[in-house]
């Protein structure tokens, strides 16, 4: 699909959406199986690194970002200068709980594209959910896929 | 699109798919142990520090996402064992070819994957609230070549407090240079930490 295609999708769900960035390039959708490994390698991952979520810590844009980086890096080897893998970060000021993250404060968290259709992802806790699904897409700000 | 072109673009997105639906489990390699030394561990630094590091190099916008927090600098050594990671997991999934053009293509990934790392690194060793100075620097591509200009115009690179001061990391090189004497630093547009 196109960025183009991307952006109205994503602006379907989150009509209130503050700017969008995609690479003007062909994305290719990802595997609904492939995206649920991908995410469980990450959270062993993080683990591993002794990571954890904290509350007083302003880092969810980091655990965000480095999904992002390292999910479209398992996909290099099927890589093409003129696709992209949709996967991105994205900011919300959420007005409910979801997935033990509280309400209220800026939040970032991943967003892909697969066959299924769009996925919310919070890289913290492993937990997805469909766009259409999360309760708070009406309070994305930005979206960045990279 | 015209019936032929759609049919060549349908077989190549069921190659793709075919290619996605055969892959095994995920194969990333494991990162490597970032050790706590790897940090200058009391090198905080306050918001008006960052600001003081800051002047000693041309004006160039810098934008921060906190202003109130512990600003933790990063040792050079850290970023080249990071940068020689990246570029070695590539090597390992693509021929050397691919290895630059893709390094070309995306250099804003490797800024990600520095910054993110690094601050998560700060959480782990410091257990502190405290952003990591490692971050992203946009340049005008103009007399570049080394980068695949994104939105038409931008170049990426690495950039980074050490305790010696603010350095560029070129994604594609490796190569690290003072901020002061980046050949490019007349046309840096923004520094995003």
């Amino acid at each position: 699909m196109r960025a183009e295609e991307l952006e109205r999708e994503v602006r379907r769900h989150s009509p209130n959406l503050f700017s969008f960035w995609a690479p003007k390039k062909v994305h290719v959708v990802l595997d609904e199986d492939w995206l649920g490994r991908a995410v469980d390698w990450y959270e062993d991952l993080l683990f591993g690194m002794g990571v954890t979520y904290r509350a007083d810590i302003w880092d969810c844009e980091n655990y965000s970002q480095l999904l992002v980086v390292l999910a479209s890096l398992e996909m290099v080897k099927y890589w093409r200068a003129d696709v992209r893998v949709p996967i991105g970060w994205f900011t919300v000021m959420p007005e409910v709980p979801w997935s033990g993250i509280p309400a209220g404060a800026k939040h970032a968290l991943v967003m892909a594209r697969t066959r299924q259709g769009l996925v919310v992802i919070e890289p913290q806790t492993g937990v997805r959910a469909a766009l259409a699904d999360y309760p708070n897409r009406h309070r994305i700000l930005e979206v960045f896929f990279e | 699109m015209r019936p032929a072109r759609l049919a060549g673009a349908l077989a190549a997105a069921s190659l793709l798919l075919a290619a996605c639906a055969q892959r095994p489990a995920i194969q990333v390699d494991p990162l490597p142990d970032l050790p706590r030394e790897s940090y200058a561990a009391t090198a905080s630094l306050s918001w008006m520090q960052v600001m003081s590091m800051l002047r000693e190099v041309p004006p160039v916008s810098a934008a921060f996402k906190l202003e109130d927090e512990r600003y933790f600098v990063v040792t050079r050594p850290w970023v080249e064992e990071m940068h020689r990671w990246f570029v070695g997991f590539l090597r390992q999934q693509l021929d050397s070819g691919s290895v630059e053009e893709f390094l070309r293509d995306r250099p804003r990934k490797v800024a990600l994957m520095l910054e993110s790392l690094a601050e998560l690194d700060v959480q782990r060793n410091h257990a502190v609230k405290g952003q990591a100075l490692v971050g992203m620097m946009s340049v005008e591509c103009g007399r570049i070549a080394t980068q695949v200009p994104v939105d038409g115009h931008l170049c990426y690179y690495v950039v980074f407090g050490a305790p010696d001061g603010f350095h560029v990391l070129d994604p594609v090189t490796g190569r690290i240079d003072a901020l002061r004497d980046f050949p490019w630093r007349d046309d840096a547009r923004l520094l995003s930490f």
